[in-house]
């Protein structure tokens, strides 16, 4: 075996390595906090107090948290949104730009990632 | 019975795991293939305006190098570089040589400019690669400023004074005796 076959053969080795273990932690370190917390709200009752809360001046009752949750929910949202319409515009942007350079550079190269700029699924 | 704050906490602890895991990452590789594509563009900019050709070795060779690292911008986590440092440094034929090895010598603006690229470049991966570990994330945050803050004396420590312990060092050493003219001719020099 040449070194560059001997190479070519760790490389993909360590990076399928590499690969596994990241699933295997990331999934493994979620499944567990799941099964950690989810088991501690069965057969449980909670005594919320999700209202609106309005301060009147006298009481001085403003934080609820309601108005947490609201918010964290509108972040994850606005975020969500943000970048799902960044992908988009990217992709309508790409095509573009593509045109462009290839008019100026007819063999130019692509840097073989998705036209919204996501990974390819098969360089995973 | 549980809380409200209790059932808050698990649930926003699993946001964050999700979070941490697939969202931080995501959003970093794309800023670093962002940062990566305008250094493409810069490249692709100096040819546009003639000042290297689109078939140039050095123009092609450089454009190869950006677009790997754009596609492989996913791999590049500290575990994978260093057992790729640790296992693989011997199988490796070719030597990666600068990019500034690929274009002519008489252009020096040209050469810094390909310089200059190519350590953006290097910044750019070692943002990413820093940016998307936790571990690497904390150690650069907390350990580097000290570790910077250390080696800015030790350097300014050398640079100002050990050319003056040195020429001291001879000056004492110096088997000829010193008469007081010379002694205070060499503390002013110094």
């Amino acid at each position: 075996m040449t070194r560059q076959q001997k190479f070519e053969i760790y490389k993909i080795l360590i990076d399928k390595t590499f690969s596994l273990f990241s699933v295997l932690g990331k999934t493994g370190v979620l499944a567990y906090a799941a099964i950690e917390i989810i088991p501690k709200f069965a057969g449980l009752t909670t005594l919320a107090d999700i209202s609106l809360a309005f301060d009147d001046g006298k009481d001085g009752v403003f934080f609820k948290p309601i108005w947490c949750i609201l918010a964290l929910i509108g972040l994850a949202f606005w975020g969500f949104m943000e970048r799902s319409f960044r992908k988009s515009k990217t992709e309508k942007i790409h095509a573009r730009i593509r045109d462009l350079e290839l008019m100026i550079h007819p063999s130019r190269q692509s840097s073989g990632i998705l036209p919204s700029g996501l990974t390819n699924p098969n360089d995973n | 019975m549980i809380s409200l704050s209790d059932m808050i906490n698990g649930l926003a602890f699993l946001f964050l795991l999700i979070l941490w895991f697939y969202l931080w990452p995501s959003l970093i590789e794309s800023v670093v293939r962002q940062r990566l594509f305008e250094q493409r563009d810069v490249l692709f900019n100096l040819a546009a305006n003639r000042s290297i050709s689109f078939d140039e070795d050095g123009y092609r060779e450089g454009v190869r190098r950006v677009n790997s690292l754009i596609r492989f911008t996913h791999k590049a986590t500290w575990q994978r570089l260093l057992a790729f440092h640790i296992f693989l440094k011997d199988n490796v034929d070719a030597k990666c040589v600068p990019l500034t090895t690929y274009f002519r010598e008489d252009n020096q603006a040209l050469l810094s400019e390909v310089a200059l690229l190519e350590k953006k470049l290097s910044m750019i991966m070692a943002f990413g690669v820093v940016a998307r570990s936790p571990v690497l994330l904390v150690f650069v945050v907390v350990v580097m400023p000290i570790a910077l803050a250390i080696k800015v004396t030790w350097d300014a420590y050398n640079n100002v004074y050990s050319d003056d312990f040195n020429k001291l060092k001879e000056f004492l050493s110096s088997k000829t005796k010193k008469t007081k003219n010379e002694f205070m001719g060499y503390a002013l020099s110094a």
